[in-house]
C-alpha cells in the first residue's frame, strides 16, 4: 500500500481541549487556549516536517456549535448508510459560505478531504447526551477515528467516557495534554498509525525524527549551560579609578554591576534553553541567584597595552631572567645558573617597583597606566555548582514540560542539593577538574575546547537529573 | 550589500593565511572569504541578530528558510552566517568591516616598523668602516640566536590549554602574550581614522567582557601581529644585509672575549650549517676561514693575523651568515606567521559558530530540522458587543423550568435550587436540548408559552459550554413568549443529583456569552458557593 501524508483534524465540542492537545503535540505555544468557548474560528494546519519532507498534518478546528441542526439536516437527505459521506460533503458544500454552521464546515471540510478523526472529549467532566448528535456527524463522514480522553480539570470520569465513546470509536485513548511526557506523546503518534495502514510508515518516520530531535536539544542544552558556567567562572566588572579615589566608594555600585551580569548570562541561558524547546512566551517565577559571602574584590595597575600588575611583576622576571641566562652563557655556567636566578629576582622586583611609576606616565597627554577596581570572577567552589543545579533543574522542568502549560515556569529553590544528590562521584571530581582548569585560564584563549568538555559532563549530569524531575513529578 | 574587501597589501601578508585556509574550509567557494570577514562577521553577527529579535519568529523562519533556498546546498554553516549578514547589510561600511581594516591597517604599520627596524639593524651590525671586520658572532646572536629565543617563548605562549594544565605555565603564557611586541598593535590603534579606531576599541572591550567567546581571537590577533613584526625584522635585516653584500665591500671576521677555539666555533658553524651543507656546500664555513678571521682588538701582534687574512677569506661568511638568516629567522617565522594566521581563523570561526543565536539562525536556514508548528497565525476572534443582563427581582414567583441537556439535578433539588437561588416556586417543568430533536426543543417551547406569565428558568450545566445551539433555542424562546418577559438562564454545579455552586469561571462564560444576544430581559443567575 502507498503511503500518504497522514492527516488528523481534531475535533470535538467547544472548549473541551483540542487546542491544548495540538498545543501540546505541536509544541505550539502560540496556540490560544482559552476558557471562552469559539477562540478557535478557522482551522489552523500544523504541518509536521522533518526538512522539506511532511510526515504528517495535525488540524486544529473550532468545535460543534449546531450539531443537532447540522445532522438533522443530513438526516432529512439520507437513503442509505453509504450515502452518509456524500451527504456530509454535500453539507460542506451547501453552507460552507454561509454563518448558519460555519464552525461545522470549518471542522468538517477537512474530513471530506480524507483528513482522520480525533475526536476530543473533557474527560475530568461527566458526559453528557449533547455529545451524541456531534459523534454521529463525524461517524457519518466514515472517516478512520480514535477518541481522545483529555483529562483538563481534577474529576475523573474516564470510565464513564470510555463507556460512550466506545460505541462510536474503534480506539479509545486517555491523554493528558498538559502533562504527558514526551515518550507518551510519541506513543500516541504511533497510536495514530493504527487508524489507516497507509500512515504507519510516515509517522514512524516522524516518531524517529522527534527523537533525534530531542538528542539535538539535549546536545545543545548542555552546550549552553556549559557556556554559561564557563561565563560565570571568568567574567567580572573593572572600573579605573583615580589616584585620590577611594575604592570604597565605588564597591557597591560595581558589585551590583557583577551580580547583573551574573544574573543577565543566566537569564539568557535561560531564554535559549526555551527557545531551543520552542517556547517562546513563557514566564519564569524564579528566585535570583545570590552571592556566596566572599571578597570579589581585587584593586590591580592597569598599563596600556594591557598587562596588569602581576603580567607586568612576571614580564620584569623573565626579562632579568635572559638577561642573567646571557651572564650565565658568557662565563659558561659557571656561576651555576645564578645569574638567571638573580635576574628573575631582580626584573621582577624592579617591576613590581616600577609598575605604579609607570602608570603615571603620560604619553600625548594619555596616562600609560592607573589603577583599577575588579569584582569577580567568583572563586567560591559551591557557586559552580549551584549554577549548575539551576540549570540542570530548568533544563528538566523545559524538557518535560508542554506547550498546553500555559502558568508561569515556577522553578523552586533546593536545587543546589537537587544536583549534587545525583552527581556520582566520578562526576564531580571531573566537574571540578574542569572548574580549576577553567579558572586558571581565564585570562586566555582555549575556551572552545574546554567548553566543549564541560558540555560533555553537562551532558553525562543532565540525564541524572532529568530522571529526578521524572520520579518527583 | 555588505562588500568584504582585501587590499593589496593584506594579500601580500595574508599570502600563507591563503594557503592554508584553503585546506581548513575546502567547502567555501566564495572568492573573498579571508580572516577579515570572519572578524567582520564576528563583530557584526550580535548586533544584526540582536536587531532580527524584534522580527515575529514565524516571520523569521519563513524568511531565512527562503533565503537560504536561494544559496548553494554545500554552504557550510560558517558561510551561511556570512551569506545571511551581507544579505541583510546595505551599501555601507559595517562595524566589524571597520574593525576588519583597522586591524589591517595595524598590521600594516607592524609590518612597516618591523621591515625598518629590521633594515636599521642590520645597517648597524654590518657596519664596515674599514678598520673592525663585522663581528660574525653579533651578527648570529641577534638575526639568529634572539630570533631563536622569541621563537621559544611564542611557542610556549602558542601551547594550547590542555598543555597549560602544567604548574606555572598559564601564568608565564599570559605573560608572554603580554610581553609580545603585537601588544603595540593596540596601543596604535590611537593612530587610526576614528571609525576604525571605536570599533577596534569597542572590539577589545567586548573581547574583555566576553572572554570565552572573543578571548581566543584577541589574543592570537595580538600573536600574529607579533610574528608579523618578526617576520619582517627579519624581512628587513636580510634586505639590509643583502644590499650592504651587493653594493659595498664588507670584510666579517669573529671576536669574543670567551675562551672559544677555532675548533669549537667551527663546530658550532657547521652544526648550523647542516641544514644547507648538501645543497650549498659554499655557504659551510670551513676551519681555515673560521681561523683566519678570528680578530683580538687588544692584540696588536695577533691583530696582524686579520691584516694578513686574504680579502678573499674576509668575505667569505657572507652565504653562511645569509643563509643562517633565512634559515633560523626566517623560515620559522613565517611558519608561525601561517600558524598564527590559522588560529585568529579558527578562534574567529569557532567564535561565530558558538555565538548566542547562530544555532538558531543555523536552524531556521537549514533544511533538515525538525518543525511541527503552524505556518500561519492564528485568526484571532473579532470581538463581540456585550449587552448588560438584566437582573433578577427576588419576588415570589411561580416560573417555569427548562432543564436543558439533562441536568441530572433531581426535582427536589430543582425545587431547592429555585427557592434558594430565585425566590421561586417551581410551576412547569420540560427537560430540552441534549440528545433531543430539534422538534421535541419546539414542542417545549409550545408548552411553555401556555403559561402565560412568571419567570421561564433555564437550568444549565455549569461545566458544559454554552453553545450557539442553546443561544439558538433562547432566541427561539424569546420569539415565543414575546418581549418583557424574564427568561432567566441558572448555570448550575451538580452533585449526585443535587445542586452544587458554579465555578466562578464556568459561571462568567456563560455570562459573556448571554451578554451577546443583547436581550434586555434576558437573566442571570449563577448558584453561589
Amino acid at each position: 500500500m502507498k503511503p500518504e501524508t497522514p492527516r488528523f483534524a481534531v475535533v470535538g465540542h467547544p472548549n473541551k481541549g483540542k487546542s491544548s492537545i495540538v498545543s501540546t503535540l505541536s509544541e505550539d505555544d502560540s496556540v490560544q487556549i482559552s476558557s471562552i468557548p469559539g477562540t478557535t474560528v478557522k482551522s489552523r494546519e500544523f504541518p509536521m516536517r522533518v526538512g522539506d519532507e511532511l510526515l504528517y498534518v495535525l488540524i486544529d478546528t473550532p468545535g460543534f456549535q449546531r450539531a443537532r441542526r447540522a445532522l438533522a439536516w443530513m438526516q432529512e437527505r439520507e437513503t442509505d448508510a453509504a450515502s452518509r459521506p456524500g451527504i456530509v460533503k454535500d453539507f460542506v458544500l451547501n453552507f460552507q459560505d454561509t454563518d448558519e454552521f460555519q464552525d461545522e464546515c470549518e471542522l468538517l471540510a477537512p474530513l471530506v478531504t480524507g483528513a482522520g478523526i480525533l475526536y476530543v472529549v473533557d474527560g475530568s467532566a461527566p458526559y453528557g447526551p449533547e455529545y451524541e448528535a456531534e459523534m454521529e456527524v463525524l461517524r457519518w463522514t466514515g472517516r478512520p477515528s480514535m477518541a481522545l480522553i483529555n483529562m483538563i480539570g481534577d474529576g475523573d470520569f474516564a470510565s464513564q467516557w470510555q463507556d460512550a465513546l466506545g460505541q462510536y470509536f474503534r480506539i479509545v485513548r486517555v491523554f493528558n495534554a498538559l502533562h504527558e511526557d514526551f515518550d507518551k506523546r510519541l506513543e500516541l503518534l504511533r497510536a495514530f498509525g493504527q487508524l489507516d495502514e497507509r500512515w504507519r510508515e510516515p509517522l514512524e518516520r516522524a516518531v524517529r525524527g522527534l527523537n533525534s530531535d530531542r538528542q539535538r536539544r539535549r546536545d545543545r542544552g548542555s552546550r549552553y549551560i556549559a557556556e554559561l558556567l564557563y561565563d560565570i567562572l571568568t567574567i567580572s566588572e573593572t572600573r579605573k579609578i583615580g589616584p585620590l579615589d577611594d575604592p570604597e566608594d565605588f564597591k557597591e555600585s560595581l558589585l551590583e554591576k557583577f551580580k547583573q551580569s551574573l544574573l543577565n548570562r543566566e537569564a539568557a541561558c535561560r531564554d535559549r534553553i526555551e527557545s531551543l524547546y520552542a517556547y517562546h512566551k513563557l514566564e519564569r517565577d524564579e528566585e535570583n541567584l545570590e552571592l556566596f559571602d566572599e571578597d570579589l574584590f581585587s584593586e590591580q595597575t592597569w598599563l596600556l597595552w594591557g598587562l596588569n600588575r602581576t603580567q607586568l611583576i612576571a614580564t620584569g622576571a623573565v626579562g632579568g631572567a635572559a638577561i642573567g641566562a646571557g651572564i650565565d652563557l658568557a662565563v659558561g655556567g659557571a656561576d651555576l645558573m645564578l645569574g638567571t636566578v638573580i635576574g628573575t629576582l631582580v626584573g621582577g622586583a624592579s617591576a613590581v617597583y616600577s609598575s605604579d611609576k609607570l602608570a603615571e606616565v603620560k604619553v600625548l597627554g594619555l596616562p600609560l597606566g592607573g589603577n583599577e577596581l575588579k569584582a569577580g570572577p567568583t572563586k567560591n567552589i559551591n557557586f559552580p555548582y549551584v549554577l549548575l543545579g539551576r540549570a540542570l533543574h530548568h533544563h528538566a522542568v523545559i524538557a518535560s514540560r508542554t506547550h498546553a502549560q500555559r502558568d508561569a515556569l515556577v522553578i523552586e529553590r533546593d536545587t543546589d542539593s537537587f544536583t549534587l544528590r545525583n552527581m556520582t562521584d566520578d562526576l564531580r571530581k571531573s566537574f571540578e577538574k574542569q572548574f580549576v582548569a577553567i579558572r586558571r585560564n581565564s585570562e586566555d584563549g582555549g575556551a572552545e575546547s574546554a567548553t566543549r568538555d564541560l558540555a560533555d559532563l553537562v551532558r553525562r549530569a543532565m540525564v541524572e537529573a532529568e530522571s529526578a524531575v521524572g520520579s518527583t513529578n | 550589500m555588505i562588500k568584504r574587501c582585501s587590499s593589496p597589501f593584506v594579500l601580500v601578508f595574508y599570502a600563507s593565511e591563503a594557503v592554508t585556509f584553503q585546506k581548513i574550509q575546502t567547502h567555501v567557494n566564495t572568492p573573498d572569504r579571508s580572516t577579515g570577514t570572519l572578524l567582520a562577521d564576528l563583530v557584526d553577527l550580535g548586533p544584526e541578530l540582536e536587531k532580527d529579535d524584534a522580527v515575529a519568529l514565524a516571520d523569521r523562519q519563513r524568511r531565512d528558510a527562503q533565503f537560504s533556498q536561494s544559496l548553494p546546498a554545500s554552504l557550510g554553516p560558517l558561510d551561511r552566517v556570512s551569506a545571511w549578514l551581507r544579505h541583510r547589510g546595505d551599501d555601507s561600511e559595517t562595524e566589524g568591516e571597520r574593525v576588519a581594516r583597522g586591524r589591517r591597517v595595524i598590521t600594516l604599520l607592524l609590518a612597516l616598523a618591523g621591515l625598518l627596524t629590521g633594515w636599521v639593524v642590520a645597517m648597524a651590525l654590518f657596519r664596515y668602516d674599514g678598520t673592525h671586520p663585522v663581528n660574525v658572532m653579533w651578527v648570529l646572536a641577534v638575526f639568529v640566536g634572539l630570533q631563536l629565543i622569541t621563537l621559544f617563548l611564542f611557542l610556549v605562549a602558542a601551547l594550547p590549554q590542555a598543555a597549560s594544565r602544567l604548574p606555572g605555565l598559564s601564568g608565564l603564557q599570559s605573560a608572554l602574550v603580554g610581553l609580545s611586541p603585537g601588544r603595540i598593535g593596540l596601543a596604535l590603534t590611537r593612530l587610526l581614522p576614528a571609525g576604525s579606531r571605536h570599533a577596534l576599541n569597542a572590539f577589545v572591550g567586548r573581547s574583555a567582557k566576553n572572554r570565552r567567546l572573543f578571548g581566543g581571537v584577541t589574543r592570537w590577533i595580538v600573536l600574529h601581529w607579533s610574528q608579523v613584526f618578526a617576520l619582517m625584522f627579519q624581512v628587513g635585516a636580510i634586505a639590509g644585509a643583502l644590499s650592504l653584500v651587493v653594493f659595498s665591500d664588507l670584510a666579517f671576521g669573529w671576536s669574543t672575549t670567551l675562551d672559544l677555539g677555532a675548533q669549537a666555533v667551527h663546530r658550532a658553524a657547521s652544526a648550523l650549517s647542516l641544514p644547507w651543507s648538501i645543497p650549498a656546500p659554499h655557504a659551510v664555513p670551513s676551519l681555515d676561514l673560521v681561523e683566519s678571521t678570528r680578530f683580538f682588538r687588544l692584540d696588536p701582534k695577533r691583530a696582524g693575523d686579520i691584516a694578513s687574512a686574504s680579502a678573499e677569506n674576509l668575505t667569505r661568511w657572507w652565504p653562511f651568515i645569509l643563509l643562517s638568516m633565512i634559515v633560523y629567522g626566517l623560515i620559522p617565522r613565517l611558519l608561525t606567521l601561517i600558524l598564527s594566521a590559522r588560529r585568529v581563523r579558527s578562534n574567529a570561526a569557532d567564535a561565530i559558530r558558538f555565538f548566542p543565536g547562530t544555532d538558531e539562525l543555523l536552524d531556521r536556514m537549514n533544511g533538515n530540522i525538525i518543525k511541527t508548528q503552524a505556518v500561519e497565525p492564528e485568526v484571532q476572534m473579532p470581538k463581540p458587543t456585550y449587552h448588560t443582563l438584566g437582573t433578577v427581582e427576588s419576588a415570589s414567583a411561580s416560573a417555569a423550568v427548562i432543564d436543558w441537556s439533562e441536568s441530572g439535578l433531581e426535582e427536589s433539588a430543582i425545587d431547592q435550587l429555585l427557592g434558594d437561588t430565585l425566590g421561586y416556586s417551581r410551576g412547569m417543568l420540560q427537560p430540552a436540548g441534549g440528545a433531543r430533536s430539534l422538534a421535541e426543543d419546539q414542542s417545549v417551547i409550545d408548552a411553555i408559552v401556555t403559561v402565560k406569565d412568571g419567570p421561564i428558568v433555564v437550568i444549565v450545566k455549569a461545566w458544559e459550554t454554552p453553545m450557539l445551539e442553546f443561544l439558538d433555542f433562547l432566541r427561539d424562546l424569546r420569539r415565543a413568549v414575546g418581549e418583557r418577559r424574564s427568561i432567566v438562564v441558572v448555570p448550575t454545579g451538580v452533585d449526585n443529583g443535587a445542586v452544587a455552586p458554579a465555578r466562578d469561571e464556568d459561571a462568567s462564560v456563560w455570562a459573556e456569552r448571554l451578554e451577546t444576544l443583547g436581550d434586555p430581559w434576558l437573566k442571570f443567575k449563577a448558584v453561589a458557593a
